[in-house]
């Protein structure tokens, strides 16, 4: 077994007593939260409303913890039945931006209705594609799920919001203190203390920030102007749909891509919930696909931005040792309240960006080691080695000297987007290649 | 000396040297705030522009308490008075004879007035005129010009931040900070949109021919004030300089959009409005988001649209 799978505080069908239960799902809501900005930030980028822009941070929180829960759940069609989370998928922010330029935000829901419907289709011939995904193949998406984390930790973490600014010592102060609490106490605390380390290192960073940043203080006072109760949609229109073939391509790749990446945390879920598997378990991942592809789809058609698993919060559950279906049972339901009420969501998206930052390199730093053991623990030959070294020099390009991508054509740009899916298709693709002599013997042997 | 196992000594090691760091980092922090009088920075989009006001406003407080004494302090300790290379404090009084350069220190006593940069426009002058008579619409004292850095050949944009300042004398002047190769804050579109849209409704035609002159205060970096009907046609093109007027309502952008049919759309119900748009970015290579300012004026009894086209700040993880 793995070292972060080791001891397991909270088995995967524990049910944690009833105050851990609600600490620990309060820990993951925070890291869920994480991504909560990104349909503000999406409708400001197009020139939309501010009250577009809280319907649809609102509407999507809504969908991801609805999400969550069905994740989570075990029914015979539909969920994988472990802790793997909803979030708003930045995965699916550029074609999303790219929907909404072209025809408003009624053509991006359209569209990710679409997407969300490819990918429930894709996951109903996963369990057919098992050989496609060798343990050094799963490993490295695993991994490459965490490193796809690393723009957004980053440049939380520093504090900067837009490209060029520049470093503020107090950011790097907050960041590093959270940082230095949430490792110190996974590292050297007892079991409840390690349990709650991304808790405790929230609130150290947020202490740091209020003593140094006037900002921190100001930004307190939105939490009073906010309402408690808000029903998210207020005009018909916020849930009108439009579709556009000349989108369908885009789209349709990122959702493969984007089933690549949630079948990559879906792995990487079942690593850590189901330690004593000794090869995948296609049910759960096919069901847990079909579940993501679900809750996209009924993001969109809700007036909502396109939903993706989380891969900070399975490094989370990873972290602590808490992979109970409970934790994301209660969790989901509170993503879920949250989204009606703005006092409480608002009280929540002023954790300092530092802060923010902190808590997913904590997370990411759990699901990049998980992946690159499992990578490990196997033998490297020649066919191995370049399947894997191609796909990760490509697919670490795409974020290294991404202006290379950018010059490509349209459709060919759509396949190098960002490093996570870049590799994954690499990789798959190569692994098969190399091995075709192998499979070609096999073939022959089996004849005669 | 009692035995303590090695675990517990390099655990309370670890703990000492992350607590001191987190002191040292703290203590660098609270060292970094920002003091005096805060001016209002929420308009600002980046930090570092931020940083400059504040910079600038400390600066002038020191001045109107201490008058001359402050520039010692701000020879002593440069490094507190700027905000890294080519980032430094000047001071002029209202003739503009410089008092204090931190960037060309031989310029003190020198009358700065007749300077002008490549495109003509007088930096000093512009300053008093931003200072003197625009201070509702531009607090702190926007400027932009080309600028030679010093060490360097060329002229680079630059945005400089402006305060008056009245030494314990009753002398009148001025502080103000810049840098190089600024950030593009929509702040300081707003400000030259609403400034024109001021003297146009003052001065109606008389207005059009500084507005369009690049050594006016109307051209910064590669946008200059436009102004247009409401039904699109041109009276200062943003981008030529034509014997007949051109409608720019039609104007797609790289999305298909027509923004500028859109802020007309806009401007009929409110004063002022942005709307965004994609266009190309410096090097043509891809599409980027743009900002288009605008509001109405009156020009000799018409009402027209007075606007600018900004880059927009791109959020720092899309790298």
């Amino acid at each position: 077994m793995s070292e972060p799978t080791r001891g397991l505080v909270y088995k995967l069908d524990d049910r944690p007593p009833l105050k851990p239960l609600l600490l620990l799902s309060l820990q993951q809501m925070l890291l869920m939260f994480v991504a909560a900005t990104l349909p503000a930030m999406l409708v400001r980028e197009v020139g939309g409303s501010l009250e577009e822009a809280s319907s649809m941070v609102a509407l999507t929180m809504i969908a991801a913890g609805v999400g969550t829960v069905i994740q989570a759940s075990r029914s015979r069609w539909i969920g994988s039945g472990y802790l793997c989370p909803n979030v708003c998928g930045p995965s699916y922010l550029a074609v999303s931006l790219q929907a909404a330029w072209l025809g408003g935000l009624p053509l991006m829901r359209g569209m990710i209705i679409f997407a969300g419907g490819v990918e429930m289709l894709l996951a109903r011939m996963v369990k057919r594609l098992r050989f496609l995904f060798p343990p050094i193949v799963t490993g490295l998406t695993v991994a490459m799920v965490g490193v796809s984390v690393i723009p957004v930790s980053i440049t939380n973490f520093f504090g900067v919001r837009f490209a060029g600014d520049s470093f503020g010592w107090g950011d790097l102060a907050v960041g590093g203190c959270a940082l230095a609490v949430m490792t110190a106490f996974s590292i050297w605390g007892k079991k409840s203390w390690r349990m709650y380390c991304l808790l405790i290192g929230v609130g150290a960073g947020w202490a740091l920030a209020l003593f140094l940043e006037p900002e921190a203080w100001t930004n307190l006072a939105r939490i009073g102007r906010e309402p408690w109760f808000r029903f998210p949609v207020s005009d018909l229109s916020q849930v009108s749909l439009k579709f556009s073939p000349q989108l369908l391509i885009p789209f349709l790749i990122i959702s493969i891509t984007g089933s690549l990446k949630s079948f990559g945390n879906l792995i990487a879920a079942q690593k850590i919930s189901q330690p004593e598997l000794q090869e995948l378990d296609m049910g759960p991942l096919s069901r847990g696909l079909l579940a993501d592809g679900f809750t996209t789809a009924m993001a969109g058609a809700m007036g909502g931005m396109a939903v993706d698993t989380s891969s900070s919060n399975i490094g989370l559950a990873a972290a602590t040792g808490a992979v109970s279906r409970r934790i994301a049972f209660c969790s989901g339901a509170l993503f879920a309240a949250l989204g009606f009420s703005p006092k409480l969501s608002t009280a929540i998206s002023l954790i300092p960006s530092p802060v923010v930052g902190a808590s997913m390199i904590f997370a990411a730093s759990f699901m990049i080691c998980t992946g690159l053991q499992e990578m490990l623990e196997q033998n490297f030959d020649q066919r191995k080695i370049f399947a894997v070294g191609i796909a990760l020099i490509f697919g670490l390009g795409t974020g290294l000297v991404p202006d290379i991508f950018n010059r490509m054509p349209t459709w060919l740009k759509n396949f190098f987007a960002q490093p996570l899916s870049t590799t994954t298709i690499l990789v798959v693709i190569l692994y098969q290649v190399f091995h075709l002599d192998l499979l070609a013997d096999a073939w022959r042997n089996r004849k005669r | 000396m009692p035995d303590i196992p090695v675990r517990k000594r390099l655990r309370t090691l670890t703990t000492a040297l992350a607590a001191a760091a987190a002191v040292v980092a703290a203590v660098a922090a609270w060292r970094a705030r920002p003091q005096g009088t805060a001016p209002n920075l929420d308009v600002y989009d980046y930090r570092d522009t931020r940083k400059l006001v504040a910079l600038t406003a400390r600066a002038a407080a020191a001045i109107e308490a201490e008058g001359e004494d402050a520039f010692e302090r701000f020879r002593r300790r440069p490094e507190a008075w700027s905000l890294g290379e080519n980032s430094y404090l000047y001071v002029y009084d209202f003739d503009n004879v410089n008092l204090y350069h931190g960037g060309y220190p031989e310029f003190r006593g020198r009358n700065l007035t007749s300077m002008t940069d490549l495109l003509g426009k007088h930096p000093g002058p512009l300053i008093v005129d931003q200072i003197e008579n625009h201070h509702d619409l531009n607090p702190h004292g926007w400027v932009h010009y080309l600028w030679v850095p010093p060490g360097a050949l060329n002229g680079v944009w630059k945005a400089s931040c402006n305060f008056p300042v009245t030494f314990p004398d009753g002398r009148r002047g001025y502080v103000g900070c810049g840098f190089d190769y600024p950030h593009q804050e929509r702040e300081f579109y707003r400000i030259v949109v609403d400034e024109a849209a001021e003297l146009i409704s003052r001065e109606g035609n008389a207005a059009l021919d500084l507005i369009k002159s690049p050594a006016g205060p109307f051209v910064i970096h590669d946008s200059r004030v436009f102004v247009i009907l409401g039904d699109g046609t041109t009276i200062i093109d943003p981008g030529l300089d034509l014997k007949e007027s051109r409608n720019l309502l039609s104007y797609r952008d790289e999305s298909g959009n027509r923004p500028l049919a859109m802020l007309a759309g806009r401007l009929e119900e409110e004063d002022r409005a942005w709307v965004v748009m994609r266009s190309r970015d410096s090097r043509g290579e891809r599409a980027e988001k743009k900002g288009i300012y605008g509001r109405k004026a009156v020009l000799n009894g018409r009402e027209v649209i007075v606007g600018a086209i900004c880059p927009l700040p791109r959020p720092a993880w899309m790298g």
